[in-house]
């Protein structure tokens, strides 16, 4: 009996470790393997997630040379569910091309593609916009953390 | 504010707009930063992650976020797992 419970034991954990691998390499494919290369702009980011897999996601899109959108973002709970869930938000950020020079029109189509879809979970996200040529910033968020500005040292 | 969520299908989210400035830094990050805490149960909060930006503010991008994480490695007293880093 006791032979049989541990063995059963195992199995579980065996499968919530590979569980847990497959939500790890879906997490990792969905960040961005570059950023976009933006005259005059200097870029970096890091991701460690807290849990062993968490719903942190951010993305960035160039549609040109003097465009950036990005987006930050964070999907409530942890593990396998939430890495599905980021992976909705990468396709459904990608899906506002038209829109990139906007952040509230971007988190208002992000919202309109994954409200009905989301379950019990929620997502809150920052979106920015910026021109470089003209300068023109545009901040928008979803219950996210404020974004922190000021003149560099 | 709304947050993405099955109950608002259409909330509003406020945009704010301006100039940047030249020579001018901007933070985004997520709720791990601010919630991090310390071996007594402290949170690291806006007001720790504003004071470690003023005090960082020289330092190049990847610098600023490399040093960062080192600095809540030791507010939480604890390893971070290796960093996805995208360059």
């Amino acid at each position: 009996m006791a032979a049989n419970r541990f063995s059963g034991n195992e199995a579980r954990l065996r499968s919530l470790e590979h569980e847990l691998e497959i939500a790890r390499r879906i997490q990792s494919s969905i960040l961005p393997r570059a950023l976009p290369s933006i005259r005059g702009l200097e870029m970096a980011a890091r991701y460690v997630p807290m849990a062993s897999v968490a719903g942190d996601f951010y993305d960035i899109l160039a549609p040109d040379e003097r465009h950036l959108c990005l987006l930050v973002a964070d999907v409530s709970g942890h593990g396998l569910g939430a890495a599905i869930l980021a992976s909705m938000l990468k396709i459904a950020f990608a899906s506002q091309q038209d829109d990139l020079h906007d952040p509230d029109r971007v988190l208002s189509g992000m919202n309109r593609a994954l409200s009905g879809k989301l379950e019990n979970n929620f997502v809150t996200a920052a979106c920015l916009s910026l021109d470089i040529d003209t300068g023109n910033l545009r901040y928008a968020a979803a219950g996210h953390p404020p974004m922190f500005s000021l003149p560099k040292g | 504010m709304d947050s993405f969520s099955a109950l608002f299908p259409k909330p509003s989210f406020p945009l704010r707009q301006r100039l940047s400035r030249r020579r001018e830094r901007l933070i985004l990050y997520t709720d791990g930063v601010i919630e991090a805490r310390n071996a007594s149960g402290s949170f690291f909060e806006d007001a720790g992650l504003k004071r470690f930006i003023q005090d960082h503010r020289s330092l190049a991008p990847d610098s600023f976020a490399d040093a960062l994480l080192d600095h809540l490695s030791a507010w939480t007293g604890r390893a971070l797992a290796k960093p996805s880093m995208t360059t």
